[in-house]
């Protein structure tokens, strides 16, 4: 029968049957789950009347303790995000350019710390930047610093740590696309007049933007719903959404608000995820 | 503490749970004698490497061990309650007082597991609901090049500027310093303290710049006390420090001359669980002797059993304060979010 | 600028590179007059794109002087000297649509929007794409592609436009049609225009002169007729058109030219050579016919290809290969058949021996 469909209609029903299992597999395993989540938000607390209630969100949302977590989230989030960004592109770039061995050898230095724990590399972190480390007895070696300096458990730790194990999900994507980009793209941009400030921007810039979209919404959904860095790195000081939900669910059993704080964290996930793709589609119009 | 220590507890754990996925069904698991218990991530090294086998080769019970931490544990079984996975679950008391509320255990008797009555006054809960079956005593971890701290207000002194490391709340050797803190601030026994919490927290605010850090993972902070970038960790329990002095590490647990505490370890049977009759027995060598005298060896824990020695320079479990648990497990939820506004 | 003739738009004096230490040009000189079609002929690998690529700019030059519209341009960056250049993969930029593309240069350039949207619609109007211009460049087809590679190009009024195999991706039909088209259009503006490609029908069609490159020097610069008829190298010879080439030595050398003594018989040449000298001696297929004629060799028939208006014999001459080409329908003998076979001595050719490639 299929073969009598018109092409169109075919490669539709095709491309519909096709899809179909990763669909039943999707719905199955995240849409039932998040509206499951969704409703477990909206959970009255106990001792008030049953019924939907948006209490949760309430408290999360007033609360300046809870505030306050959310604000981390964000601020760690944007701040491995720039950071990750201007660090992996130029290294795409670098990685791309780079020929044979070169570029195994980089490639190898980025995938390989991915195999090693995000455990290991926060207590790694911890060592380099302790009074006694490495970083500590370089500044006091060079005299820059009189006494050494408390790093650890610092917010600037915590995003030197965040950016080193989240930068390989940065490169990847943008490394992706800088390695199919054209050089004579630039080329072209520079016959044409183009200085190399006025090619980058007006050619390799737009070009690499989904790569770099891609990049940003990895880094940034990782960031922002990161658990074990914080947590390792700066500890119960530093409340996020993450340490919040987690604290809801085992600590204080509060299901309600946990999942409230876990829609929060999603629609701030996709919200980043969903701005950044639109601001680089209006960037190349 | 070093990173590779981490990394072969993960392994060990890792193994666990993945053998535990593998396991054969129930019927066939029934034949060979297997159960699952679960308990802290933290004891698995010597669960694994003296207790588990001494059981296997008295009981000829082969278990399989997943290693959590007791809250994380919790969540699994009230996850899972219509069908549970645990047979025997390890916890502090803390916790079980919450798993016995939403009704996850059932009570131990003396007719499945005889040592229930050989246990010292104290070590069973709630009409057996769980028992302890061993006592770590609590008090001030220090790297052991340096003094020894004498009182818990040595916390304080300015000389521990940004060197202290306390326990999060959220853990259960949390409570200690505000116990102490209440105690130091109001002068009333640590019975009368432990319910002026207000007290507790006016005198922990002035913690703060002492504060390296709030530890929820007791290997990172006792990696740092290891390397001497912290001088001590408030409430720090003998089964975790002094198994890490035993392994070399330049570190040891103080008991001030306030007094220590008495840490909660429970063991009790999960409700509905897979294979009852080992779930007792399992308990049962857990309450006797035999293991106990591993684990006061291996854990560095004061025994529970009356005929398990204790030896020299264990103190004496009498002088350990045990807290009013349930009132702790009640309103820690309050103190955690106090904790975090107040404090951090 | 030179006296005597026309002053040079373009110049490109002396200029050598080096890659390491394998020279990829050496020694170029080529002048061009305002509106010339210049083609640089040759192999993979003679140096003709590096060269197209040191007059953009895109490749800094070790040695010489290159001279654009009166002024030298021999330090300055691509993005300063006005040219244009067509790609051979057109590079179009993905993320601009058709009219984006054009528009490019003109807007680095700050004119007026009106200014550059009427820029825009003439260029795309002079290569046919005026409906295409919202178009995004992905959805074109290769020859389309290659159209707006050449109102991007010209819509900055360059001082010379440079090509690089800019028609080599389209298929053969194709590229026949826009090469009278692409030299119409540049004739219509007045372009002064370098072509890089190895084919040498595009070569002859294209342009007002040809450079055959080989390895690294320009071999020869020349119009197409000449080229052909008066190859001036052994390799300008056999890189264009179809040739006879037989290895010999001078034998003897008077005021008419020389004798050669090849493999199959002595040949005569009108150019002089010392005796001794090894040397290729060359005709065309078109000048030689089977009958005897001022310079005779014999062999064996061994194929005959009918081409219409003309057939061509193959002939194995004592192991080489020649070729006849006949024009109209006479009498061709069969494979297998002794023939002689002859052409003029003035349509001759010789050369010294080491320059065949």
């Amino acid at each position: 029968m299929i073969a009598l469909l018109p092409p169109i209609d075919r490669d539709r029903r095709v491309a519909l049957l096709l899809s179909g299992p990763a669909g039943l597999i999707l719905l199955a395993l995240f849409a039932l789950p998040l509206g499951l989540l969704f409703a477990v938000s909206l959970q009255a607390p106990p001792g008030t009347p049953p019924g939907p209630s948006l209490a949760a969100y309430e408290r999360l949302l007033t609360t300046p303790h809870h505030l306050g977590a959310v604000w981390n989230s964000v601020k760690l989030s944007l701040a491995v995000t720039v950071l990750t960004l201007l660090v992996g592109y130029p290294a795409s770039f670098a990685i791309a350019r780079a020929k044979g061995r070169w570029r195994s050898l980089m490639l190898g230095c980025l995938f390989l710390p991915l195999s090693a724990s995000v455990i290991v590399k926060a207590f790694a972190w911890t060592i380099l930047l302790r009074s006694s480390g490495i970083v500590n007895t370089v500044l006091l070696g060079l005299g820059i610093v009189d006494a050494p300096v408390r790093m650890i458990f610092t917010e600037t730790a915590l995003i030197v740590g965040a950016v080193n194990v989240f930068l390989p999900f940065m490169i990847l994507p943008v490394y992706a696309v800088v390695a199919q980009l054209d050089p004579r793209l630039s080329e072209a941009a520079a016959t044409l007049g183009a200085n190399p400030a006025a090619g980058f921007l007006k050619v390799t810039l737009p070009v690499t933007m989904p790569g770099i979209v891609a990049g940003v919404a990895l880094v940034s959904a990782l960031s922002v719903s990161a658990y074990v860095v914080p947590t390792l790195l700066i500890g119960e000081r530093y409340p996020t959404l993450a340490s919040t939900i987690a604290k809801a669910y085992l600590l204080t059993r509060e299901p309600a608000f946990g999942a409230a704080a876990g829609v929060v964290l999603l629609v701030i996930a996709v919200a980043i995820v969903v701005l950044s793709s639109r601001l680089a589609r209006e960037g190349r119009a | 503490m070093r990173p590779d220590d981490l990394s072969r507890r993960t392994l060990l754990t890792a193994g666990g749970a993945l053998a535990a996925s593998l396991a054969m069904p129930s019927i066939l698991r029934a034949q060979t004698k297997e159960i699952v218990v679960g308990g802290p991530a933290g004891a698995a090294k010597y669960f694994n490497e003296a207790v588990f086998p001494a059981i296997n080769k008295s009981l000829g019970v082969t278990i399989l061990y997943e290693g959590s931490n007791s809250l994380t544990n919790l969540q699994k079984m009230q996850a899972d309650r219509g069908a549970p996975k645990f047979s025997v679950v390890i916890m502090d008391d803390p916790v079980m007082i919450k798993a016995a509320d939403e009704g996850l255990i059932v009570p131990i008797t003396a007719k499945g597991s005889p040592n229930l009555d050989r246990l010292v006054a104290g070590a069973v809960h709630r009409d057996g609901m769980w028992a302890n079956y061993q006592r770590p005593w609590a008090g001030i971890a220090f790297n052991s090049k340096t003094p020894a701290p004498a009182s818990w207000a040595d916390l304080w002194v300015p000389a521990n500027k940004g060197r202290v490391i306390v326990p999060s709340i959220q853990n259960t050797e949390g409570f200690w310093n505000l116990l102490v803190a209440a105690h130091l601030e109001t002068g009333k026994p640590f019975a009368e303290a432990q319910y002026d919490i207000d007290a507790g927290f006016k005198k922990l605010k002035s913690l703060v710049p002492s504060l390296l850090n709030v530890y929820t993972n007791a290997p990172q902070a006792m990696n740092l006390l290891e390397q001497g970038e912290a001088s001590m960790i408030g409430g720090q329990f003998s089964a975790y420090t002094l198994t890490r002095k035993a392994e070399g590490a330049p570190v040891d647990l103080a008991v001030p001359k306030e007094g220590g505490f008495a840490m909660p370890s429970g063991i009790a049977k999960v409700k509905g669980g897979p294979a009852p009759d080992l779930a007792d027995a399992v308990i049962d060598a857990f309450l006797g002797p035999a293991v106990q005298e591993i684990l006061v060896e291996k854990a560095v824990v004061a025994p529970t059993n009356t005929a398990t020695p204790r030896p020299a320079g264990f103190p004496d479990p009498a002088t350990l304060f045990a807290p009013d648990w349930a009132f702790v497990a009640r309103e820690r939820g309050k103190w955690a979010e106090r904790w975090t506004t107040e404090l951090l | 600028m030179e006296g005597g003739g026309m002053a040079a738009h373009l110049s490109v004096r002396g200029v050598s590179k080096r890659f390491g230490a394998t020279p990829v040009l050496t020694d170029i000189d080529l002048r061009m007059a305002r509106g010339e079609l210049v083609t640089l002929l040759g192999p993979s690998g003679c140096g003709k794109t590096t060269l197209l690529r040191v007059i953009a700019g895109l490749t800094q030059p070790d040695s010489g002087v290159l001279e654009l519209a009166g002024r030298d341009i021999t330090r300055l960056p691509p993005y300063r000297r006005n040219v244009g250049v067509v790609f051979q993969n057109y590079a179009l930029f993905p993320h601009l649509d058709v009219a984006g593309n054009v528009a490019f240069g003109l807007k680095l350039r700050k004119r007026p929007k009106a200014e550059i949207d009427a820029s825009v619609k003439r260029a795309l109007e002079l290569v046919h794409l005026g409906a295409l211009a919202d178009r995004p460049v992905r959805a074109l087809s290769g020859g389309q592609q290659q159209r707006v590679a050449l109102a991007r190009a010209i819509a900055v009024e360059p001082s010379v436009i440079l090509f690089d195999e800019a028609l080599s991706a389209l298929d053969r039909k194709l590229r026949e049609t826009m090469q009278g088209e692409l030299r119409r259009l540049l004739r219509q503006i007045g372009a002064t225009a370098v072509f890089v490609t190895h084919d040498q029908e595009e070569a002859l069609t294209m342009s007002d002169r040809v450079a055959v490159m080989h390895r690294g020097r320009i071999d020869q610069l020349a119009d197409p007729r000449t080229l052909y008829d008066r190859p001036a190298t052994a390799f300008a010879l056999s890189f264009v058109g179809q040739s006879l080439r037989l290895p010999g030595t001078v034998v003897d050398a008077d005021g008419d030219g020389s004798m050669v003594e090849t493999a199959v018989g002595q040949v005569r040449a009108p150019r002089r050579f010392l005796p001794g000298s090894p040397v290729i001696v060359a005709t065309r297929p078109e000048h030689v016919r089977l009958a005897e004629g001022e310079n005779t060799l014999h062999g064996t028939v061994t194929g005959v290809t009918f081409q219409g208006s003309r057939s061509v014999v193959e002939i194995d001459a004592g192991g080489a290969v020649l070729m006849a080409e006949l024009p109209g329908r006479q009498a061709l003998p069969d494979p297998g058949t002794p023939v002689s076979f002859g052409w003029p001595v003035a349509e001759t050719l010789l050369f010294p021996a080491e320059e065949a490639a």
